[in-house]
């Protein structure tokens, strides 16, 4: 019989017959390798089974909880995210679908670059006027009017710049209160 | 008992899973624990073991155990956790010595102290990962070839093989490392009872 056989009987968990056991015995008797093997194997076993069961710590339920009700809110997201995503998807192919059917999609595109032409056309007419009315003023005040509005563009900046870093330290403040009444 | 939580999760009652969660918590985490390796990481594998099961609950078959169904779902996020970490191209040496949390893996020290679990730790956690969920389903919670088999979704003859594979690592293991380990009388655990 193969020394594979003995290993197998060895390390394997179903019982042995009479003869299966004697024959065993016989090559354990002569071979070192599998007196070793089995010596190994036993007390490992023995050792698994001495191991004591590990528990989590206290209030386990009560994070699953927390952590599923985390889990509920991020699901909300997401689906309310993918409701509007589709949605203007929805809209912007549908809108797609009516140019092309209705077969005004060259009249749609012809309008499209008639009307721009004309916003254009019409700014230029503007800023020229604008441009003639700014010469005849004497050029004392229109120094005084450029250094009144650089100012006003100024503090606009400034104001837009501090509402900015407010509303995210106001969004960073409430998310930290939100972690701990999580917690 | 079982029976009756989930027919009134399925009724829409939350609570009812959290005394599943209560009544499994520990059999869930000693599986996780014994896995991954670490507190940290078993606590995160168990939660979201029961979080699986709660959003798949309606997919149980009633004729299968529920404490089976529900250590497979552990059973796989646990290999698919270890899969990640081979793709995140960690050394198995770092795994071992992350896995058993300790300062002094010295087999010797760990005789003094007695701490048996953290040699065992050490030891499955340089058996490969399916291997060690059949081993740990075989001696920690007593399933048959058979419940392993439905468990890990692999054939019976590849559970005898793993089992072999691992048997023989763990012992030529024990051989080689913890050979001078004296044996505890009295100590003896059942396989988990869930």
């Amino acid at each position: 019989m193969s020394h594979k056989q003995y290993k197998y009987w060895i390390l394997d968990d179903s019982p042995l017959n009479a003869e299966e056991k004697r024959l065993l015995q016989a090559h354990l008797a002569a071979c070192g390798d599998c007196r070793k093997l089995k010596k190994g194997w036993e007390k490992s076993l023995h050792a698994i089974r001495a191991t004591e069961r590990k528990n989590p710590t206290p209030d386990f339920s009560v994070r699953w909880q927390a952590k599923l009700q985390q889990e509920k809110k991020r699901n909300r997201i997401v689906r309310q995210r993918v409701i509007i995503f589709s949605s203007l998807l929805l809209i912007g192919l549908a809108l797609i679908a009516y140019v092309i059917l209705s077969g005004s999609l060259t009249a749609f595109l012809a309008h499209m670059i008639t009307s721009s032409t004309q916003i254009l056309l019409f700014l230029t007419k503007g800023f020229s006027e604008l441009a003639s009315l700014i010469n005849g003023v004497p050029s004392i005040v229109r120094w005084a009017l450029g250094v009144f509005f650089i100012g006003v563009a100024n503090m606009f900046v400034i104001l837009l710049s501090y509402l900015v870093w407010k509303a995210r330290k106001n969004h960073k403040e409430w998310q930290r209160a939100g972690v701990y009444a999580e917690e | 008992m079982e029976a009756e939580y989930i027919q009134q999760v399925l009724d829409g009652d939350e609570d009812a899973f959290t005394d599943i969660v209560e009544h499994f918590q520990s059999p869930v985490y000693n599986l996780c624990y014994r896995m991954l390796g670490t507190p940290q990481e078993a606590e995160d594998a168990a939660q979201e073991s029961f979080i699986r099961a709660y959003r798949y609950i309606h997919r149980y078959d009633p004729k299968r155990p529920f404490a089976t169904w529900l250590l497979s779902i552990a059973a796989h996020y646990c290999i698919d956790q270890q899969r990640k970490r081979h793709l995140l191209s960690v050394d198995l040496d770092e795994i071992v010595e992350f896995g058993i949390m300790d300062d002094s893996p010295d087999p010797e020290k760990m005789v003094v102290d007695g701490e048996q679990s953290e040699l065992i730790q050490k030891h499955l956690a340089a058996l490969p990962v399916k291997d060690r969920m059949v081993l740990i389903l075989r001696y920690w919670y007593d399933f048959s070839e058979d419940e392993i088999s439905q468990a890990l979704e692999i054939s019976r003859s590849a559970v005898k093989s793993r089992l072999h594979r691992a048997r023989q690592h763990m012992a030529e293991q024990w051989t080689s490392e913890g050979s001078n380990f004296p044996e505890k009388k009295g100590r003896q655990h059942e396989p988990q009872t869930i």
